[in-house]
């Protein structure tokens, strides 16, 4: 068992424990190995766990942004820790071993050189293997500068003893310390880049994490009748994109994108193209735009599943819509129209702003939709809602 | 634009149209573009579509050959491979890439330029 811990997004937290539930059991169905995940700790945005998956499954996680090999993750109990003891503890705690082999495969991943590095295993133990520390104190630490500078000669002093070296412009691995108030947690990073950036997905509209997270709410895996699905408001379609990287086995799904903007529905095409495997997601895409009371251009009681991340801010199709009531009002009566009664539903990112809106609708008499369930998730500048509606309250 | 969307299509967004379905096909240039065959999901999809504005749309891009001509599906059909296996390519592997679909009340015209049917429409005519 290996402890590792992951950040992850505002908001995003019950998405990303329960894909690592996940992935687990699918692993575990798969090969009849018990696969096992205990979760051991947790402050706000890191989730320590101690696992017997190997990294490369771990590295299938979709709904993170970092996941790190855990050197210390110490929380404390009282407020009144003083510089002392952190430096005791990292002390303590800092026993990098240049043979172990989990070591060996942050080495591996984090470099883009890495064959280069790799080329014989034995060669880089006798080459010096250099690394950098990102060094973050906040709240009351936050400008004890001499402190940092304490703890970074700490870890220097531990690690020189490896043969290890820092460099700031092409280090082999990162240190990532956190000091904050109620925790200092180490750790070393498993990949150079966030697992959080696809490259597979060439103009990114929205983040994959949360794209991930509305995949997770809209249940599309584990329920192979929904095979007609629409995104109405795709924009770059990243949502799509985010499937199609994710489920390359599977295969019965059809995937309708539409957008009032044409430029959109360019970028759109040139994502899916470079998207190798494409042909596993069969896709298509139209033009088309809505106005206060009026309809798609779609047959009714056709699709199984709307997912889309509906406009707003600067991207509000206003020039469509007098007010943003009118938007919901006319979006929720074509998705009602539009989706198939008898189990369809609609996963939908609503910006926070807009919420109340979408829930003052929610609650008109000629609505048919209820609010399964919302979290609330950050978006960098702005925050939204992740939100399931459905017609029946179950 | 692969026939499984225009089978979705309808031009009812338009004022004083009853129905608007379905959209004539006018194709200037069609494709075929292989997808893997998945004859569950064909056989599933088939059950979703109207199997009639489907065949109509395969005969005006040339393709309905080997199609069975019917108005509506039987079990015997959906249970045959070879059927299943054209199903799939007139529904997922042909896609019109530069035309445009007629409106069959009003004669309007959403033109289809790069395989993307153009449905965007102005408040007047709602």
């Amino acid at each position: 068992m290996n402890k590792y811990y992951f950040t992850h997004g505002r908001g995003l937290y019950e998405f990303a424990k329960n894909e690592l539930d996940i992935l687990a059991l699918s692993l575990k169905n798969e090969s009849n190995f018990s696969y096992k995940v205990d979760v051991c700790d947790y402050i706000e945005g890191k989730l320590l766990f101690e696992t017997n998956l190997d990294l490369k499954n771990l590295l299938k996680l979709t709904t993170i942004e970092r996941l790190f090999f855990s050197i210390i993750f110490k929380k404390f109990d009282n407020c009144e820790i003083s510089s002392k003891t952190i430096l005791d503890n990292i002390t303590e705690s800092l026993d990098l071993n240049p043979s172990d082999k989990r070591f060996m495969f942050v080495l591996d991943n984090y470099n883009e050189k890495k064959d280069e590095i790799l080329e014989n295993n034995s060669k880089k133990f006798r080459n010096v293997i250099k690394y950098r520390i990102d060094c973050k104190l906040t709240g009351k630490w936050r400008s004890n500068s001499d402190l940092k500078t304490k703890i970074i000669d700490c870890i220097t002093n531990n690690l020189s003893q490896h043969n290890f070296e820092v460099d700031l412009s092409s280090p082999n691995f990162v240190i990532s310390c956190h000091l904050s108030e109620i925790a200092l947690v180490l750790g070393i990073p498993v990949t150079n880049l966030p697992l959080s950036f696809r490259n597979t997905i060439k103009n990114i509209g929205l983040r994959s994490t949360i794209c991930s997270a509305m995949i997770q709410l809209s249940e599309i895996l584990e329920n192979y009748d929904n095979i007609l699905i629409l995104d109405p408001f795709c924009g770059k379609s990243t949502i799509l994109c985010e499937m199609m990287h994710q489920y390359k086995d599977r295969k019965n799904i059809f995937y309708l994108c539409s957008d009032c903007d044409s430029k959109q529905i360019d970028f759109s095409v040139d994502n899916c193209n470079a998207i190798k495997n494409s042909e596993n997601l069969i896709s298509d895409f139209i033009c088309s735009n809505l106005f206060k009371n009026s309809k798609f251009p779609f047959k009714d009681d056709i699709f199984d599943l709307i997912i889309t991340d509906l406009p707003f801010g600067k991207n509000h199709p206003v020039k469509f819509f007098q007010n943003q009531q009118d938007f919901y009002v006319t979006i929720l009566s074509e998705f009602n129209r539009l989706v198939n009664k008898s189990k369809g539903f609609c996963v939908l990112l609503v910006n926070s702003k807009e919420m109340s809106i979408l829930e003052h609708t929610l609650s008109q008499k000629e609505n048919e939709w209820f609010l399964i369930s919302k979290y609330l998730v950050s978006l960098g500048e702005t925050s939204a809602y992740l939100t399931k509606i459905s017609r029946s309250k179950s | 634009m692969k026939l499984i969307t225009h089978n979705m299509l309808t031009s009812k967004i338009l004022k004083n149209v009853v129905t608007g379905y379905p959209l004539k096909i006018h194709a200037v240039k069609a494709e075929l573009k292989k997808a893997d065959f998945q004859p569950d999901f064909i056989a599933r999809m088939i059950k979703k579509i109207d199997y009639k504005t489907l065949y109509q749309a395969a005969e005006t891009l040339g393709y309905a050959e080997g199609m069975p001509k019917t108005e509506i599906l039987n079990e015997e059909d959906m249970n045959n491979e070879e059927t299943l296996k054209k199903l799939h390519e007139v529904l997922l592997e042909i896609e019109v890439i530069e035309g445009d679909l007629e409106c069959p009340e009003t004669g309007r015209k959403f033109p289809i330029n790069n395989g993307i049917p153009n449905m965007l429409v102005n408040e007047e005519e709602l």
